[in-house]
């Protein structure tokens, strides 16, 4: 079936017009409107895809310079704008919202003639863990539906692991593309902070968000991110000055790091297992494996949480229902309508993370509390610097679980907590991507975490390419 | 860990309801006590932040206002509408 290929296979099918867009959107459209009722992976479909793919056909027709994203289906994860097409970040403080404008990442898929199949399901403004903090309910895995997909990006990996789609846009700030990657036994790769454009992203913490890829293997991953891996002056933190092109063509020499501290008593046996084995994998291909310690790495979730939270609070400040966004009815005064309209469009977990993050910038508390997390991130980057002096990347589990139970209640702290693997990169501005490495006992698929040095995006792709034709599990 | 979620929520323009606040309070002590353990970096001063911004001026927009004002809640004569603020 065209819906369980790889954009790489498609795409040479398109170009031998072994098939074409338009019924490569409608054998994907269809599985994904069969699985939405299982899944839950989408809010809401693109009405123009049809036509996005019939273009598509007339320029690969035409024939000559066409980019190999034309006329592949691609899902947009509901906190990245779309002119035209609703965007929610799953909340009812957007529930209506319809931007006027699309993201540059957007805007650079569909002038490479990708086909927008739809916006997917997420965490409330992206913060969770399991994409069950949102308005439409939560997002289900495609190995086994009582688990989550994972979050914040839940609705793009399962939309790319179910055949709902054949790629998909994430949004990354601690890990919300590589753990719902690794969830649903796809690859997911967060960049560099400053590769991507975030124009467009709805934000939530600014000097953390990136905009992420997922697809069923790196090459796929890595033919998006090519696309949408362009300078843009609306992002200023947009930077290509500094990226290398190095890449490596074997396992043969390259220099593995393993953290002791993301290999502690909080991961998993199953995880541990098949990270190790991951590992034992590479070092038979004549990767060189060191034992390294990254002493910050265990303290790195509480200053994710002060810096992120600290940075929602200042972002969402900006919904107080006067230009756009929901408004509470029968208010008397602006004040009154402002708190209001907060209090009503905001579910629990986004209040959490802007009391946390008012708190911590508050008089008293700020030195204490944000400053030292700004102080303790310049030490982890120190620290991660060190480290790539004499490694090319760090192996680690992307979660500590091969899943999450939905339903299953546990303490805020813990599930803060199980963010451990992915937050250090993400506080570091490093890039990092989740391939598959392994099943858990249970059948739940699970992901080895490579992190690369600073704008090493090219080079750690190619390492992971490596590992996974060298025998990880590779999709097409 | 002291941490009164109405002072909080006041700063945060939130309203938490009375049979609300047991839960958050809860919650919000236990999430401030996993974080108020960051350790104390003696010596570490902060690096200044090299981003280059850019400049601060008004720029064209390809949305025409009819087409931004579709977003929003209440909009009178083209206008954003809001409860009176001044009373007379």
């Amino acid at each position: 079936m065209l819906y369980e290929r790889s954009a790489f296979e498609l795409a040479e099918l398109l170009r031998n017009r072994k098939c074409s867009a338009v019924e490569l959107l409608d054998s994907v459209k269809k599985r994904a409107v069969e699985l939405q009722p299982s899944l839950n992976a989408y809010i809401s479909f693109n009405d123009n895809a049809a036509k996005a793919a019939e273009e598509a056909d007339r320029r690969l027709a035409q024939g000559g310079d066409v980019p190999v994203l034309c006329g592949i289906p691609v899902a947009v994860k509901d906190n990245i704008s779309v002119k035209g097409l609703r965007t929610t970040c799953a909340s009812k403080m957007l529930e209506n919202y319809v931007p006027p404008y699309s993201a540059s990442a957007v805007e650079l898929l569909e002038a490479a003639g990708a086909v927008i199949i739809g916006k997917t399901n997420m965490d409330e403004f992206a913060m969770g863990s399991a994409s069950d903090t949102g308005i439409f309910g939560a997002v289900k895995n495609p190995v086994n539906t009582s688990y989550s997909a994972g979050g914040s990006s839940g609705g793009s990996a399962a939309a790319v692991a179910g055949g709902a789609a054949t790629l998909a846009l994430g949004s990354d700030t601690g890990g919300s593309v590589r753990q719902p990657a690794s969830f649903c036994g796809v690859a997911g790769f967060c960049p560099s902070y400053g590769a991507v454009s975030r124009y467009g992203l709805i934000a939530f913490a600014s000097s953390l968000d990136r905009i992420g890829t997922i697809g069923k293997n790196i090459r796929d991953v890595q033919l998006l991110h090519n696309i949408i891996n362009v300078t843009d002056p609306r992002d200023v933190t947009n930077n290509h000055n500094f990226f290398s092109e190095h890449s490596f063509h074997s396992l043969k020499g390259v220099r593995i790091g393993i953290p002791e501290e993301l290999f502690g008593d909080m991961v998993s046996d199953d995880v541990k297992t098949a990270v190790i084995g991951a590992v034992k994998l590479m070092e038979s291909e004549g990767a060189v494996i060191h034992d390294i310690s990254l002493p910050s790495l265990s303290s790195a979730v509480k200053a994710y949480y002060v810096i992120s939270s600290a940075e929602a609070s200042s972002n969402l400040a900006r919904y107080d229902g006067v230009r756009y966004g929901f408004r509470a009815e029968g208010c008397s005064s602006p004040m009154e309508m402002i708190r209001k309209s907060r209090t009503e469009g905001f579910g629990d977990e986004v209040k959490r993370r802007i009391l946390l993050g008012t708190f911590v910038l508050s008089e008293g508390c700020s030195d204490s509390y944000y400053k030292r997390a700004a102080l303790f991130r310049q030490r982890l980057c120190r620290e991660f610097d060190e480290i790539f002096r004499s490694c090319d990347a760090v192996v680690s589990p992307v979660y500590p679980e091969a899943g999450i139970k939905l339903g299953k209640g546990k303490r805020l702290a813990d599930i803060y907590s199980a963010d451990i693997c992915t937050v250090p990169s993400s506080l570091a501005g490093l890039p990092a991507v989740s391939i598959p490495c392994g099943t858990a006992s249970d059948g739940l698929p699970i992901g080895l975490q490579l992190i690369g040095r600073r704008y090493g995006d090219n080079e750690l792709l190619s390492i992971a390419y490596c590992y996974e034709v060298a025998g990880g599990v590779y999709h097409g | 860990m002291d941490f009164d979620v109405r002072k909080i929520a006041a700063l945060a323009a939130l309203e938490i309801n009375d049979a609300d606040i047991p839960r958050f309070q809860c919650d919000m002590e236990e999430i401030a006590n996993m974080v108020s353990e960051l350790p104390e970096l003696d010596g570490e001063t902060p690096i200044p932040d090299a981003m280059e911004l850019r400049s601060d001026c008004v720029q064209s927009y390809p949305a025409d206002r009819s087409e931004l004002m579709k977003n929003a809640p209440k909009a009178v004569n083209g206008c954003f509408a809001v409860p009176r603020t001044v009373e007379y």
